[in-house]
């Protein structure tokens, strides 16, 4: 009887809307407040497309796309509606009214995404959104159900674990919660949701230590990891202003596709444009896709914007302008270095280094996050210490990776490349702290247990020597130089017979190697 | 066409049944704007220029400057936008037959500034109450003269940057009332702020650094110094629109609770030495439920589930729910919302001033919320703001609690499952709490109205023993309702807690009776830019009298008192009871 009822009503808004041909298409309210020509111009093409085609899902579903990625919510509501009343079978369109309708109403959102998700049962988003649907209706069940099939489809996106814990933690089940919590910040560290539940949790569980730090990570803006939704380009690709330019060009970097992403910045390219974001993130995709000319220029650009034009002066402290300077700074100067001129890649991380502020002046940083201030001006050090040790300037280099670990201690490629530049320098027990922290943090660097293993023959310590050795050849069972390192160690040891066996294998593995023949003739002799 | 008229038809008929149901219901409450002397604009409010001091409103108190016993109206004011014209506020005092006169010139309390919020409260302990006003601009003080005139005094309070709400407290429990001043953000007029579809609109407080809050000691001789840094208050700037000070920590001593517009609110924790240290994250009170800070505005405080612990409830943007926070016993709020029953009905809407109320005197707190947009939104029917501004307004939205609980022991309380009870005392981590259904429609006078609303206040404005409520719109407009709800055999209590002289400002006032406890706050600032009747009001339900009344003063001491028959105000004054 309900569904006759429906239909009836479903037929009548339908005869309602074009028994007379007119078409009553949504319209956003304040249309008329809009100047944007490009904008008007596909709301209008896309208008048109429906009046052309009222009975055409599709380009109901487009003006619902046009509508939404510029901000208007109901009208694209009102649109997908339409759009799934033509093509009731068509799960973009369900899915979209799910996602849209699922705070406001969300009883329809949950009968919405449902329908789509036997359409299409594998989509993690609309798991994800009817389990938050069902979450404000308090189906606390229903919705870890779905969290636990977006997990299945796609592990490693955080919001599952995230809204996991949540739920956990609604039902009072702290420990379930803190498991559900802790993998979510495995997956983004950064998700600071995560840890401002987690300061509940802890607290729950009587761990005040644990709270307080959590809490502490909680006050940091959270930093999400892109929930995969592929269908969310469309509404993206639909969207003509400039935020929405820069938001795609931003997909498309953290994709890694840095052409695309020039080619969405480079209209949003003019000199009335004063936001230096859009300009470095324009200059990075420009760096990435090798137009390595083209990126200095804008970023000589930034630099001009940031020393000379008063708006863009006055929306920023004095501190940020400088940090942004130093930022661009370090790209010019990894520009330079990329084309082989590292006299002007020197220079130009050196006026990076120079902009930053000292230990006393830190108050006055304002905004800035002391953590990724430290980190950041940590790197140019380092890139300036490789430049020096790639043109053999082993002393400055190593004292620019020095003062690189003065920022930020545990900085673990640092600890490596310093260990390195020592190395080179021969200077090998300098060089035997940093490999140490290399392997605490990381057990499978081979190349950091072998000079490590190196370091202990020296010192004549050869058990620790062959332990080592072991370990490397544990991770690379064809590592030759580790075979005839250990053989030394076996040999020093008086374990002749270990020492022969390790020379032969260094003999399968090379045939000719000379060392290892006089070493084995060596030890026949001494037999 | 013979389909559409059918449709058509029908829903008239849809719309007749509908009206000839509500007939058979009394509206709650009945707006008396006019009928109490107050004049309504004659034109719309003039179009924005896309300043935000313009959308952020201003308060209103009810008050008692003269100590008649009667409440009075201090109208927070500012100028319409675009224009340098004064807009002093105006002070309205209560006549023996219920009607207004402004007596603005005569008591010299009419500031002419870009007004914002106003805060109550007797500084100088000597039994007249003083006004703190914030500005978009240098803040004033009013010292009360005590013969029905203020005078402006600088008393060291000294505030130039952009003050919203203000909440008088003794943090130091030295006797005299400190004052905690929030200020929003360093506005910068030039900015220029577009929405996604590229049309202006009113910037996010994002786009401008925090302006930082201020806190200033009371020295005991009428003056202040400003203890914002040695206090450590100056630690954590906040883009800040709503503060309450209240002990939130169950350890004795006043804290701050900041609501914080688009970032994590701020719970200062008065470390009793003098100073505060920021721990929202670690009392449940920084994010929502999921871990997410929201754009809060207006802040009400009540015990909804009468565990003896105070409730929060902080409205917020469109899209994001407004947000009941529910006290466990140890000191850490969770969440309610849900379970509470108001994610979906408010969410389209931007929530500012707001109030636990007790509206029909059933001895459970209700809620009232008014709203109004920040960011341009489609128009909503009967919208009455003019043509700019009617893309911002929205209708004021009632919630009554719906617990059935009053007629429940407090035995049997506790043995009520969470599932079948909407109401529970527990000590887990996250008790269910009441549920609240919207009543909107059965107050049309108060809902009907599609504006822009911003400040609130609460009192018995006719001394009747129930809640009145008055609206400061964003065009400079009062609305008063009068509180029609209670049936009559419902009962009530007013308590007045005095300490030196003065409203026991944060003190908690607990009713016991037979069968259950009541408990309330003194707690004039709370809602948004605006102050409150200062007594404390109770529903009694069908109770007659009650057993006892307790109060735990802000100095950490607890008195109690005898008990007293419904429907009369009580006052009891610190030292004159019995300590326990």
């Amino acid at each position: 009887m309900k569904k006759l009822i429906l239909s009836l009503f479903l037929i009548l808004i339908h005869i309602s809307v074009f028994a007379d041909g007119d078409i009553d298409i949504p319209q956003p309210a304040d249309l008329d407040l809009v100047e944007e020509k490009l904008l008007l111009k596909a709301i209008e093409d896309a208008q048109a497309a429906v009046r052309t085609s009222p009975n055409d899902a599709d380009v109901w579903g487009q003006l619902g796309h046009v509508y939404l990625s510029h901000g208007w919510e109901i009208p694209a509501i009102l649109c997908y509606r339409q759009a799934s009343v033509l093509a009731p079978d068509e799960f973009r369109w369900l899915y979209f009214l799910g996602r849209l309708t699922k705070q406001r109403q969300p009883e329809d959102a949950v009968k919405h995404l449902t329908r789509a998700l036997v359409l299409r049962p594998g989509y993690t988003p609309a798991h994800l959104y009817l389990a938050s649907a069902l979450r404000i209706l308090g189906k606390l069940d229903d919705a870890q159900h779905h969290l636990a099939r977006a997990k299945h489809f796609q592990p490693d996106n955080p919001f599952s674990e995230l809204w996991l814990g949540e739920i956990a933690l609604a039902k009072q089940q702290m420990k379930l919660a803190r498991t559900h919590l802790e993998n979510a910040l495995r997956l983004n560290p950064r998700q600071s949701e995560a840890h401002a539940l987690m300061t509940q949790v802890a607290i729950a569980l009587g761990d005040k230590q644990a709270a307080k730090q959590h809490a502490q990570a909680a006050r940091h803006p959270s930093q999400y990891n892109e929930l995969v939704d592929p269908l969310w380009w469309d509404v993206l690709r639909a969207g003509v202003t400039a935020p929405l330019y820069a938001e795609r060009g931003r997909r498309y970097m953290s994709e890694g596709n840095y052409a695309s992403a020039v080619a969405e910045f480079e209209p949003l390219i003019s000199d009335t444009q004063k936001d230096i974001k859009v300009w470095f993130d324009y200059s990075v995709s420009l760096l990435y896709t090798a137009r390595h000319r083209e990126a200095l220029a804008v970023l000589e650009r930034i630099l001009s914007l940031l020393d000379k034009d008063i708006e863009v002066q006055k929306a920023k402290s004095i501190d940020e302008i400088a940090y942004l300077k130093a930022q661009a700074y370090n790209y010019i100067g990894q520009i330079y270095y990329e084309i082989g001129q590292t006299a002007a890649a020197i220079r130009a991380c050196r006026m990076a280094l120079q902009l930053k502020k000292n230990k006393t002046d830190n108050k006055s940083q304002g905004q800035l996050n002391s953590s990724d201030y430290d980190t950041f001006f940590s790197n140019v050090h380092a890139n300036l210490a490789t430049v020096y040790e790639n043109t053999g300037q082993l002393g400055e280099a190593i004292q620019h990776y020095q003062k690189a670990l003065e920022l930020v201690p545990s900085h673990l490629p640092v600890h490596r490349d310093l260990a390195g530049a020592y190395w080179k320098e021969r200077r090998y027990t300098a060089a035997e702290p940093h490999y140490k922290q290399v392997i605490t943090h990381d057990t499978t660097d081979a190349q950091a247990i072998y000079r490590l293993g190196l370091v202990s023959l020296m010192k004549e310590d050869y058990l620790e020597a062959v332990s080592l050795f072991k370990k490397v050849i544990a991770i690379e069972a064809r590592h030759v130089r580790a075979y005839g390192a250990l053989g030394v160690a076996y040999q020093e040891l008086g374990n002749i017979p270990e020492a022969i066996g390790t020379f032969e294998r260094v003999l399968e593995l090379e045939p000719r190697n000379k060392a290892a023949l006089d070493k084995l003739r060596e030890l026949h002799e001494l037999k | 066409m013979f389909i559409r008229l059918y449709a058509a038809t029908f829903i008239i008929i849809m719309l007749c049944l509908q009206t000839a149901q509500a007939e058979t219901d009394a509206p709650l409450f009945t707006e008396v704007t006019s009928a109490i002397g107050f004049e309504q604009p004659k034109t719309p409010w003039r179009a924005g220029t896309y300043a935000l001091p313009e959308v952020i409103g201003s308060g209103v108190a009810l008050f008692d400057y003269d100590n008649d016993a009667a409440l009075d109206v201090l109208h927070i004011r500012f100028p319409p936008p675009g224009e340098d014209a004064p807009a002093p506020n105006r002070l309205f005092r209560q006549q023996p037959d219920g009607t207004f006169v402004d007596v603005t010139e005569a008591t010299g309390i009419g500031h002419e500034g870009y007004g914002q919020g106003v805060a109550i409260g007797d500084v100088d302990n000597d039994g007249d109450v003083d006004v703190y006003v914030t500005n978009y601009g240098a803040d004033v003080f009013y010292r009360n003269n005590g013969d029905g005139t203020f005078a402006l005094e600088d008393a060291g309070l000294s505030n130039e940057a952009w003050g919203t709400s203000a909440t008088f407290g003794d943090y130091d429990r030295d006797g005299y009332l400190d004052l905690y001043v929030v200020n929003y953000v360093q506005f910068d007029p030039e900015a220029v702020c577009r929405g996604k579809h590229s049309a202006l609109d009113y910037c996010n407080p994002q786009v401008f650094e925090p302006a930082g809050d201020r806190l200033f000691r009371n020295n005991g001789d009428g003056t202040f110094t400003d203890v914002t840094h040695r206090a450590g208050i100056a630690a954590m700037p906040g883009r800040g629109l709503g503060v309450v000070c209240l002990d939130l920590t169950a350890d004795g001593w006043a804290d701050f609770y900041v609501a914080n517009d688009g970032e994590a609110n701020q719970l200062w924790v008065n470390q009793t030495d003098g100073t505060f240290v920021e721990e929202a994250i670690l009392h449940g009170l920084a994010f929502n439920a999921y871990g997410q800070p929201e754009g809060s505005m207006g802040i009400a405080v009540g015990d909804v589930n009468r565990d003896m612990r105070p409730d929060m409830f902080v409205t917020h943007l469109s899209g994001e729910t407004n947000t009941l926070y529910v006290a466990s016993n140890y000191a850490v709020f969770g969440d309610m919302t849900e379970v509470a029953g108001f994610a979906g009905r408010d969410l389209p809407y931007t929530g500012f001033g707001c109030g636990f109320l007790d509206f029909d005197n059933d001895a459970n707190l209700d809620i009232a919320l008014v709203n109004g947009r920040v960011k341009r939104g489609a128009v909503l029917e009967g919208a009455n703001a003019g043509e700019f501004w009617n893309f911002y307004a929205e209708p004021n939205l009632l919630f009554q609690n719906s617990n059935q609980q009053s007629a429940v022991s407090h035995q049997q309380e506790n043995s009520i499952s969470s599932e079948t009870s909407l109401l529970k005392v527990s000590d887990g981590f996250r008790q269910p709490t009441a549920h609240f259904t919207d009543v909107s429609s059965r107050a049309p006078d108060f809902a009907r109205w599609v504006e822009i609303s911003r400040g609130m206040a609460f009192g018995d404005i006719d001394t009747d023993g129930d809640i009145d409520m008055v609206v400061s719109g964003l065009d400079n407009r009062l609305r008063f309702f009068r509180n029609d709800a209670p049936p009559p055999q419902h009962h009530w209590l007013f308590v007045r807690a005095i300490t030196q002289n003065r409203d026991a400002l944060g003190a908690q006032v607990t009713l016991r009776t037979e069968s259950s406890t009541l408990t309330g706050y003194v707690l004039p600032g709370t809602s948004y830019l605006s102050s409150s009747e200062p007594s404390v009001h109770f529903g009694l339900g069908v109770i007659e009298a009650v057993q006892a009344i307790e109060v735990r003063w802000s100095d950490g001491s607890r008195e109690k008192f005898p008990g007293a028959s419904a429907n009369q105000r009580v006052t009891v004054y610190q030292g004159k009871g019995v300590s326990f």
